[in-house]
């Protein structure tokens, strides 16, 4: 691929790329919009890169500049005006569709610009996405540090991008899928986010990872897959250094360690705890832990280092569930844990995951009274449909017919993992505005790009078991609330996209 | 299809699920069954065996759908109710809530923001300064966002000269026994507050 030289002398003296972060949480109600603006980790970390190199790189975070109608495509247009000649959006999941049909927009009015994506949202689909749509020139699989360098040298050198590890892309019209590139082993020795390219103050989560990946091999989950299943962890001191400058730079007094390994061994874990206390840092943190790899010890040293809240995927409170999802541990395990914790943080949640093709309604029932009982004891309690990633096992058991069934698409049926921001929630009922309506009309019609947002048998294997959900608490009722003043989309049997 | 009405359901459960509203609570039977199946070893048994007529001996009504999940469960099941009176038993449990040091020290803050934020509470342009789509501005502008800018990131020297002559008086205050890096972040905290504040009002 080769740009314009007129382009690229135009655009040189200011940007060489322009990197766009398309992670939001944002939740619309119908009397106001939920938003939680989180520190873009991932592309702080490409922006380091990036400059490492002599990059010189504009950051957009679209975070920032959602305004009232964030997902209006003139507006975010407007918000990629001025931008590099290279173009790079990073977004998961559930930003997706409307990331392609912003790249869509972009390379109608530019043509003449290279546009990227990346994130955890097209992995796994990239061939499909080069396939349909020439709005997409390269995609960056993986870890994108050195992918990212590799692909500005080829592209501004006007080389071919045979040679770049880690990136899919289109030649002659055909997507091409480059070899893997290796993991990065030596985290220590990647230079900090960039954090000094972010208007710090204006954000409210400070994330930060301490090791990048899972061994771990449930199947609903994508990080492990996407990781390789395998976890490399960072030292210790490099951690706590890294939160000792962000305290004493910018004053963040708060953190969340927001990598799914944190506590990988005892160990290691004692370790942080011991040096963060020893750096004498008046903060505090969250985190995820995981319930076969902590003890009393470890959860005792947490908190007496500054550990406040802390996060548990528990997924199922029945033992057959666990076993099929190779979670790798039982759920009495899993209470016993539970209340451990409950008594040690001010704050304890416990994510459990409902609709799982072989969970029988004895399973699910299972589940429901640990929820119950957690509840009981002050945990919070985040009960999540399972969402069908396409990186995942369970998606290819589904693909490949082992429970029989089908996938469906129901608008008004979003897991929370692929909530999409378009939705308006009230009362605990779903809505799509009309104005909405054409992203999800765009994901009806790709069901093989975005399985996250299907749902396996809603009818006999959704449906009831949200009955009971809402019947204990756990979801709102909305038979006993009012009727909502906006419209409700009709669910159709006509939208329905089965897979078998 | 199913009995349930497809438009009239739908789920919010791992975020925000209903407008400013925690959950429902847990029903005050169900509430009771567990604080007696945590107390009493053998109503598990009982209940399993007979949930019906155990429930009625023990006074306490459940709603039907709490009744047909009773139904699923097996003894293993209802013995987690216990785990939360065995962990109690502990020794040495640190007190669980918000440390008083961890109070004391957010009280300080919310103090010293107040005094912060007070000398520019009318004017909330003053705290805009430029607006940005996440690019980092390149230079310094004459408000106090971008002194803000300058003491969060930009030069050591301009941050110290700014909390020495702006910050005397919270600096020097007895009460607020703070180094550096407090300091830093109590500004931190105020503009940011601040910012907050007239993010709504625009």
């Amino acid at each position: 691929m080769k740009l314009s030289a007129v382009v690229w002398n135009k655009w040189r003296a200011m940007h060489d790329i322009t990197l766009v972060n398309m992670n939001l949480l944002y939740i619309v109600y119908a009397d106001r919009v939920d938003r939680e603006l989180h520190v873009p980790l991932g592309l702080l970390y490409l922006v380091s890169a990036l400059e490492e190199h002599g990059y010189r790189v504009d950051l957009r975070d679209y975070q920032l500049a959602t305004g009232e109608s964030p997902f209006d495509l003139e507006h975010t247009l407007a918000f990629l005006e001025d931008s590099a000649p290279i173009v790079g959006f990073s977004c998961m999941a559930n930003l997706l569709p409307y990331t392609l049909l912003v790249a869509q927009a972009f390379k109608a009015r530019h043509p003449e610009k290279t546009v990227v994506l990346g994130g955890t949202g097209p992995t796994a689909v990239e061939g499909d996405i080069l396939q349909k749509f020439d709005a997409v020139d390269v995609i960056v699989r993986g870890e994108g540090e050195r992918t990212i360098v590799d692909l500005m040298d080829a592209l501004t050198a006007g080389r071919g991008l045979h040679s770049v590890a880690g990136i899919s892309y289109r030649s002659n019209g055909s997507p091409v899928e480059n070899p893997p590139r290796p993991r990065i082993t030596d985290l220590d020795a990647l230079p900090w986010p960039a954090y000094h390219r972010l208007e710090m103050a204006a954000y409210q989560g400070y994330g930060l990872v301490t090791s990048r990946g899972c061994p771990y091999r449930c199947t609903f989950c994508s990080v492990a897959p996407i990781w390789e299943h395998q976890a490399v962890l960072r030292s210790v001191q490099s951690v706590v250094t890294e939160m000792q400058h962000l305290f004493e730079t910018y004053g963040v007094a708060m953190f969340l360690l927001q990598d799914e390994y944190f506590v990988s061994d005892k160990a290691r874990m004692l370790d942080f705890c011991a040096t963060l206390k020893s750096a004498g840092l008046p903060v505090h943190w969250k985190c995820f832990a995981r319930i076969n790899l902590v003890n009393e010890e470890m959860l005792r040293a947490m908190a007496d280092a500054g550990c406040v809240h802390v996060r548990y995927g528990v997924e199922s409170g029945s033992d057959a569930v666990l076993r099929q999802v190779a979670k790798g541990f039982s759920a009495h395990q899993a209470s016993d844990i539970i209340a451990l914790s409950a008594q040690i943080f001010p704050e304890v949640d416990a994510f459990f995951i409902w609709g799982f093709p072989f969970e029988t309604m004895a399973d699910f029932y299972k589940s429901v009274f640990q929820m119950v009982l957690f509840r009981s004891w002050g945990v919070r309690v985040l009960p999540c449909l399972l969402s069908f990633l396409p990186q995942t096992a369970i998606y290819h058991d589904v693909w490949t017919g082992r429970y029989g069934g089908t996938l469906r698409f129901r608008p008004g049926l979003t897991p929370e993992y692929v909530a999409t921001g378009h939705e308006t929630s009230s009362a605990g009922r779903i809505a799509i505005s009309a104005e909405q309506q054409p992203l999800f009309d765009f994901i009806a019609a790709h069901p093989d790009l975005f399985p996250g947002f299907l749902q396996w048998e809603p009818e006999t294997n959704v449906w009831p078991k949200l009955g009971v959900l809402r019947d204990l608490g756990f979801y709102p009722d909305a038979r006993s609330t009012s009727e909502a003043t906006f419209p409700i989309r009709d669910d159709d049997e006509t939208k329905d996209q089965a897979r078998t | 299809m199913s009995d349930y009405d497809s438009s009239s359901l739908t789920i919010v459960g791992g975020r925000p699920n209903e407008e400013g509203k925690e959950p429902s609570a847990i029903s005050p039977g169900l509430q009771a069954l567990l604080q007696r199946l945590a107390e009493s070893p053998s109503l598990a048994r009982d209940l399993v065996a007979d949930p019906e007529e155990t429930l009625a001996a023990e006074g306490l009504t459940l709603t039907p759908t709490e009744l047909a999940m009773l139904h699923y469960l097996d003894v293993g099941d209802l013995e987690q109710t216990r785990d939360m009176t065995r962990g109690a038993t502990r020794s040495a449990m640190p007190t669980k809530g918000i440390p008083s040091e961890v109070e004391e020290e957010t009280r300080r803050r919310l103090a010293a923001q107040l005094e912060l934020v007070a000398p520019f509470a009318g004017d909330p342009d003053f705290y805009m300064g430029e607006r940005t789509r996440g690019i980092r501005p390149m230079s310094i502008y004459p408000t106090p966002f971008a002194v803000a800018e300058a003491l969060l990131r930009t030069s050591r020297d301009f941050r110290t000269a700014f909390l020495a002559d702006s910050q005397q008086a919270i600096l020097t205050r007895p009460d607020l026994p703070l180094n550096d890096a407090e300091r830093q972040a109590l500004l931190f905290e105020a503009v940011r507050s601040r910012l907050e504040q007239v993010a709504r009002h625009a």
